[in-house]
């Protein structure tokens, strides 16, 4: 994943030993607020926070098209990929290129169900709601 | 080395903050720990530049730092201890030659190009030195004599 970060940036410049023009960094100053997690291969906007890059990483976090045709949902629940995700928001939002105006898509955020049992009883609710 | 004109203390660098968007490639090592690699600047704006170490204040550069830090433009208030002598649009500072860069001086600060044509330095010295002389009055001037 590509991630833009605003920065300020201190550098220091000075003359060394041979009298040449030096430069350094001393100092970065980092605005999470203003990051934006872009997709490498698509350079679409993905819609998250900074903060939530490990979850979305680990797969903890994941946001589809809510049309993806590898998830079975039920309810707040969806089976993706094996896993059993909870819906945490499902809406119609404007995703951004970077180059490009933004366009509308209906996404799902999901939120991977952890606990072993829930997760294995809803997981099997699933599959039997696929298979019915 | 130069000194700043607000603090007067020696300035052995010069110091700048530049706003930066920073491109980073983000990804999970093999433990499952997030790795940031940072992969190029895409834009970068000067915020502050130029600034005195000491007092954070702005240096008025009309020239390369780089010529500020080797003293070949000096930024000083007019009333500087240092300045040996003025006369007309030249001045000796630590004992060199300067001419006042009228364009961007004003009454505050004094702007400083070296003048680096040792022949010319030395006859602005010269001269320089001869009327300090002359108005010294433990001398006598070329007229009493």
């Amino acid at each position: 994943m590509h991630v833009y970060r605003e920065e300020m940036h201190k550098y220091e410049y000075f003359l060394d030993d041979k009298n040449s023009l030096r430069y350094n960094r001393l100092e970065v100053k980092r605005d999470d607020l203003h990051a934006i997690c872009i997709c490498p291969e698509c350079e679409e906007e993905l819609p998250f926070s900074l903060w939530r890059v490990g979850d979305f990483l680990r797969e903890k976090l994941v946001i589809l098209r809510s049309d993806d045709p590898e998830i079975k949902r039920k309810g707040d629940f969806v089976l993706y990929r094996g896993k059993v995700y909870k819906i945490t928001d499902d809406y119609n939002g404007r995703v951004y290129k970077l180059t490009e105006n933004g366009r509308w898509l209906n996404l799902l955020h999901l939120i991977l169900v952890e606990d072993e049992l829930i997760a294995d009883i809803l997981g099997a609710d699933l599959e039997g709601e696929s298979d019915a | 080395m130069p000194k700043c004109p607000f603090c007067g203390k020696e300035i052995e660098y010069l110091y700048s903050w530049y706003q930066e968007v920073t491109r980073y490639i983000v990804s999970l090592d093999e433990s499952g720990n997030i790795q940031w690699e940072q992969d190029f600047v895409s834009s970068s704006e000067p915020l502050d530049t130029e600034l005195c170490p000491h007092c954070d204040q702005h240096i008025p550069m009309y020239d390369d730092p780089e010529k500020f830090l080797k003293e070949e433009y000096v930024v000083l208030r007019p009333d500087d201890p240092e300045i040996e002598v003025q006369r007309g649009n030249f001045v000796i500072f630590r004992g060199k030659v300067y001419k006042i860069d009228e364009d961007v001086s004003n009454t505050d600060l004094l702007i400083l190009r070296l003048v680096e044509d040792e022949l010319v330095a030395d006859i602005i010295k010269t001269g320089a030195e001869n009327s300090k002389m002359e108005r010294c009055p433990n001398v006598p001037s070329a007229g009493r004599r």
